[in-house]
């Protein structure tokens, strides 16, 4: 009666049934930390109560949703977080907390271990204490993460470093690796420094040069790659990416997108229930008829097998959501140098 | 685990039931699995405010039994599933703080 089956069993069927089954939450903007690559225009925003959590909560479980993705902001400057925890396992959602790691009191950590929390990812920029506490803008920052991290799995709670690398940072990776393993935790690696949410590119000179890419990349550990193309223009029937299938995402006011990166408004929870948004918005039918035919340049464009188009970004980068993402056009030329292709997984698209 | 006692989810499961199928992540074991039709029918019963007798009735009333093999199917189903970690059982009805799917 019992079959195990893995998490792509799981995405694959509920992107077939329309069944937003990871959502990510975003339950405030509000941070402790003043990091130079957030991607947050402002963190005015505190968020909804945590009796509407409660309410979202029973209509994501009602939705079809397993995952959710807690996040902020910094989700533990809220002091009611722990209660918005509880109250997506009571609708026995698996929940994954994103955070900065440094408001975890060893009583959280207890609680988090009680609620059976999924993993908590925690974000570390450098293994060098004070090229981290320089991002961040909070000094004392990484000695705090890393002991919390450390609290964390001596707890049993599964913990996983998050580590967008910047121009500042790449020629720590081995020294990023070494930390993980001697914490032995997993560490996830991205070379992704998006714009701000309200369009402010400042970001973007932090991002790694061509040369740091290209070495970074060919790195198949912190950047897994395919040896051969799995994204072929004979599949130009497929649809762009997933996450308006199976994903969704909920900022602070309860706005709802198809992912944060991809800010097309389908409605707000407070106005209308999630799932009549998330079935039937007219923004996101539209987005699901979207296929990559439908993309202005990919069809002649010669980098497109080495290309992972994040549409969200093109659309938030470059302002159009059908044209070329810069940011994409310029990784997939430095794979092709490099003769790799990007995997499956960072195409994100169903193929 | 006996005929009388209730029996819950465990609060180390995540789950939701989709389509008839019953998912199920065990959070400490960190394990995917899902249930059979049947499987995921029981699943669905097990609230903590149920017997395991009540859910033997209910899946009696859910799917023929001519040779007469569901009690013990089911109740040995149960079993494992305590065995497993997939539920608790107990004497007295749960208080059912984590009961929905």
């Amino acid at each position: 009666m019992i079959d195990k089956i893995d998490v792509r069993d799981m995405t694959g069927m509920a992107r077939r049934e329309i069944i937003p089954i990871s959502v990510l939450v975003e339950v405030c903007y509000t941070c402790n930390q003043n990091c130079v690559h957030c991607c947050l225009g402002s963190h005015a925003k505190k968020g909804l109560r945590l009796d509407q959590y409660r309410q979202l909560f029973v209509q994501l479980a009602q939705a079809g949703t397993f995952f959710v993705i807690l996040t902020g902001g910094e989700p533990f400057t809220r002091p009611d977080f722990l209660d918005i925890v509880k109250a997506a396992r009571k609708q026995r959602l698996s929940v994954t907390i994103f955070t900065n790691g440094t408001l975890l009191i060893p009583s959280i950590i207890s609680e988090l271990k009680a609620l059976y929390v999924q993993e908590v990812h925690v974000s570390i920029y450098s293994a060098n204490p004070e090229i981290h506490d320089s991002i961040t803008g909070m000094p004392g920052s990484f000695q705090t993460s890393t002991d919390n991290i450390q609290r964390m799995l001596d707890e049993g709670i599964g913990v996983r470093i998050k580590c967008p690398l910047m121009n500042r940072t790449a020629d720590g990776l081995e020294k990023l690796k070494r930390l993980a393993r001697d914490l032995g935790v997993m560490i996830q690696f991205t070379n992704v420094i998006t714009a701000k949410n309200n369009g402010d590119s400042s970001t973007h000179q932090l991002r790694l040069t061509k040369e740091q890419l290209g070495s970074l990349l060919a790195d198949g550990e912190a950047f897994p790659y395919a040896r051969e193309p799995v994204h072929f223009k004979d599949n130009m029937d497929c649809t762009p990416c997933d996450t308006v299938f199976n994903g969704g995402a909920i900022d602070p006011c309860g706005n709802v997108y198809p992912c944060n990166q991809w800010q097309v408004k389908g409605g707000n929870v407070l106005e209308t229930p999630f799932l009549e948004i998330w079935r039937n918005a007219p923004e996101f039918v539209e987005l699901r008829n979207m296929r990559l035919r439908h993309l202005k340049q990919c069809g002649t464009c010669d980098l497109f097998e080495f290309c992972s188009r994040c549409p969200g970004l093109a659309m938030l980068e470059d302002g159009d959501l059908c044209g070329c993402s810069e940011a994409a056009k310029s990784l997939a030329e430095v794979r092709r140098g490099l003769d790799i292709y990007p995997t499956q997984s960072n195409i994100f698209s169903k193929i | 685990m006996i005929g009388t006692d209730f029996v819950a989810k465990g609060i180390n499961v995540s789950s939701r039931i989709i389509g008839g199928v019953a998912y199920i992540y065990m959070e400490d074991k960190k394990e995917l699995v899902q249930f059979n039709e049947v499987g995921s029918f029981v699943w669905s019963c097990v609230t903590g405010t149920k017997r395991v007798e009540q859910i033997v009735v209910l899946c009696q009333e859910q799917y023929d039994d001519p040779s007469g093999q569901i009690p013990e199917a089911i109740t040995d189903f149960l079993g494992e599933l305590e065995k497993e970690g997939f539920v608790v059982s107990s004497a007295t009805e749960f208080e059912g703080v984590m009961t929905n799917d």
